[in-house]
């Protein structure tokens, strides 16, 4: 499948969801022939006591390939799967170049976050979307990957940083949710937790917008539990909006190099 | 008041769609979406061509006169603690050599926006200007929905020109930027891919990748080898010191051997409070002087909540931080105004201008048109709108096109 095919898979034009799909990983993609139904096997019957209610919307916050995973179990169940992941996966685009470096590339050891398998699952569950029939507001599973900000080691400058996080711009508002009458969000992650440091500042602003918010853990997705979300670190605080907006990222990371950093707005 | 600008016909919806996914994977638009609204306008705005010439010659004047600002200031660098450059940086520029070792390629945008005083400039982006994904790609396919109009000179494939007149056959273009961020990938992957359509070799990095040897930019990375014949720089100035050794961020500032662009003594002009010393300059700045409403810093304003004054951080980008009364969220106004008294001297207060709405079929858009100049030469049109006269993170990006003049061609 082309990068396009597959992006057009995971946010088809008739979903009211797809707009937020972010195409970063999809347009520096490269699928390889596989054997989807084989690779399948096991997978749907994942979180099997999570089914379709008209309120609700999913957000699972685990590590790439197993969000993918998840998030084709619910697509079977009628969610719509919406990949969040902004991460680029090297310093390599073998979909738009040809022959980027000149220098030995090497494997995974020089990149702060593998995701190979979290691409090769996006692969796999275009195949898989494809043969389902999910209606175009169906409800929403945002999907994350836990390992966006790696081991939290400090890289050194022969490693490739491919880190992210995730900001309240990539969601929808609370508004959208609430006006397509979703009002309880379940995050699911590795256990039930507050929300990573940067998805606290999306879940917090829906909660204060009247929108309830359960975490539960992967391994049993039944059991949700009522949270109230902490306030993070800089919520809502001037420079952190600043480093929220297109052109800060820019000014922090870029010049920052480090990550994370705290004192953007300069 | 009727302006030169006006805005095409919307397209319609399934066309607009594939214009969107054609801008994603054709032209790198990786961020096309932020919160509930799409980043991509579905109508053009429309020049006429000798608007356009107006605009390219007007930009060219701004660079020349700021370039031989920069020279003078350089040359004589007591002024540059005025613009807050910060003091690691200042000392490095301090002790540079005057005279350039290599050939440099200067890329700048120049923000136009028409006013009820004409065309004027909110700000120049010296150091680091971003837009060519939109400004080449969303012109380019708009440009085949209307007859009669043609998309601006594509800025992208401008600056690739200029970069392979340094960069000889299949040499090494290093392209650092934020790695971290998408927004500036897409930028560097859709240059990477024109320079490579010419025949040279690219490679995308932080800067924190790079070493350096006498002046000459290495890479010794888990991911590449090489010796880059020139390296393009998407991460602010302002940071390098904060990524690395100084080893590593130093030599932006200095005259090596290796090819910059932008050298790190662009952020003499992409500093907001440059015109604070323009009176203690020998150069001529007599367009800037006409198109950049007066600037002043907050101590010399005795109320800064005043509606005409609209604040500013001194390297600001993208509108972020900049408080316009009515216009930005009132918390947000006063916490721009807490910060600008508390540090004034990295601030700056500038007369409001009152830019002359253009309607669309939604409503009065607000729009800025920048303008790119590599080497000097207009470079293209970077066209982006808003509902409001703040052109931040929701304004739009919005194609440009020109009307098609049959004998000449904005170059």
């Amino acid at each position: 499948m082309k990068p396009e095919e597959v992006y057009l898979a995971w946010a088809p034009p008739d979903s009211i969801w797809s707009p937020w799909a972010i195409p970063v990983p999809f347009a520096q993609i490269v699928c390889v022939l596989l054997d989807a139904t084989r690779e399948m096997e096991g997978v749907n019957n994942l979180a099997g006591g999570l089914s379709p209610a008209p309120d609700l919307a999913v957000i699972l916050d685990l590590p790439g390939d197993q969000a993918v995973q998840l998030s084709l179990a619910l697509a079977s169940r009628g969610f719509r799967p919406v990949p969040l992941i902004d991460g680029s996966p090297g310093p390599e685009i073998p979909s738009i170049f040809l022959s980027l470096n000149v220098a030995r590339p090497t494997g995974p050891a020089g990149i702060a976050v593998d995701m190979s398998q979290t691409l090769r699952w996006l692969c796999i569950g275009a195949v898989q979307l494809n043969g389902l029939n999910i209606s175009a507001n169906a409800n929403p599973v945002f999907l994350l990957d836990a390992l966006r900000i790696g081991s939290g080691q400090n890289l050194g400058p022969e490693v490739f940083d491919n880190r992210w996080k995730t900001f309240p711009q990539d969601f929808p508002s609370a508004r959208f949710l609430l006006e397509h009458g979703i009002r309880r969000i379940f995050l699911i992650q590795d256990r039930v937790a507050q929300p990573a440091e940067d998805l606290a500042h999306v879940l917090l602003r829906w909660q204060l917008e009247g929108l309830a918010i359960f975490a539960a853990s992967a391994a049993a997705v039944d059991v949700p539990t009522l949270i109230s979300v902490r306030r993070p670190s800089q919520f809502r605080a001037l420079w952190y909006r600043a480093l929220a907006l297109l052109g800060l990222r820019r000014a922090s990371a870029g010049g920052f190099g480090a990550w994370p950093h705290s004192s953007g707005g300069g | 008041m009727t302006g030169p600008l006006q805005a095409g016909a919307s397209v319609a919806h399934e066309e607009w769609n594939r214009l969107r996914l054609r801008a994603i994977f054709d032209y790198c638009k990786w961020d096309p979406q932020c919160g509930d609204h799409s980043v991509l306008g579905r109508f053009p705005l429309l020049l006429e061509f000798e608007t356009a010439v107006e605009l390219g010659n007007l930009a060219e004047c701004l660079t020349r006169e700021a370039l031989a600002a920069e020279d003078e200031l350089l040359a004589n660098t007591k002024l540059l603690w005025r613009l807050s450059i910060p003091k690691p940086i200042r000392e490095c520029l301090e002790k540079a050599e005057k005279e350039p070792r290599v050939n440099h390629v200067r890329v700048m945008r120049f923000d136009f926006h028409f006013t009820t005083r004409g065309w004027q400039i909110s700000e120049v982006n010296a150091d680091v200007p971003g837009g060519y994904v939109e400004a080449s790609g969303w012109n380019k396919l708009f440009a085949h929905q209307l007859q009669g109009y043609d998309a601006p000179v594509d800025p992208t494939a401008v600056y690739s020109d200029a970069i392979c007149g340094i960069v000889p056959g299949s040499g090494l273009v290093a392209l650092a930027h934020a790695t971290v961020y998408s927004e500036d990938r897409q930028v560097m992957a859709y240059l990477g891919r024109e320079l490579e359509s010419r025949g040279r070799k690219t490679c995308l990095i932080s800067p924190r990748n790079l070493s350096w040897s006498g002046g000459q930019a290495m890479l010794k990375t888990g991911f590449a080898i090489g010796q880059p014949a020139m390296v393009v720089r998407l991460s602010p100035a302002e940071w390098l010191p904060s990524m690395c050794e100084k080893s590593c961020w130093a030599p932006w500032f200095g005259e090596g051997v290796t090819p910059l662009s932008n050298p790190g003594k662009a952020l003499v002009l992409q500093s907001k409070r440059f015109p604070l010393i323009w009176n203690e300059l020998k150069t001529d700045l007599a367009t800037w002087r006409k198109l950049l409403p007066r600037t002043s810093c907050p101590s010399e304003i005795q109320k800064l909540d005043r509606d005409d004054v609209v604040l500013k951080p001194a390297f600001g980008r993208v509108g972020e931080d900049v408080a316009i009364p009515g216009l930005t969220d009132p918390h947000q106004h006063q916490e721009i105004l807490r910060a600008a008294r508390r540090k004034e001297s990295l601030w700056v207060a500038q007369e409001r201008f009152a830019v002359v709405p253009v309607p669309t079929a939604q409503g009065n858009v607000f729009p800025c048109i920048g303008v790119y100049t590599v080497n000097g030469k207009m470079a293209g049109l970077y066209g982006r709108a808003g509902r409001n006269a703040l052109i931040d993170q929701n304004a739009r990006d919005i194609a440009v096109l020109i009307r098609r003049e049959t004998k000449r061609r904005v170059q």
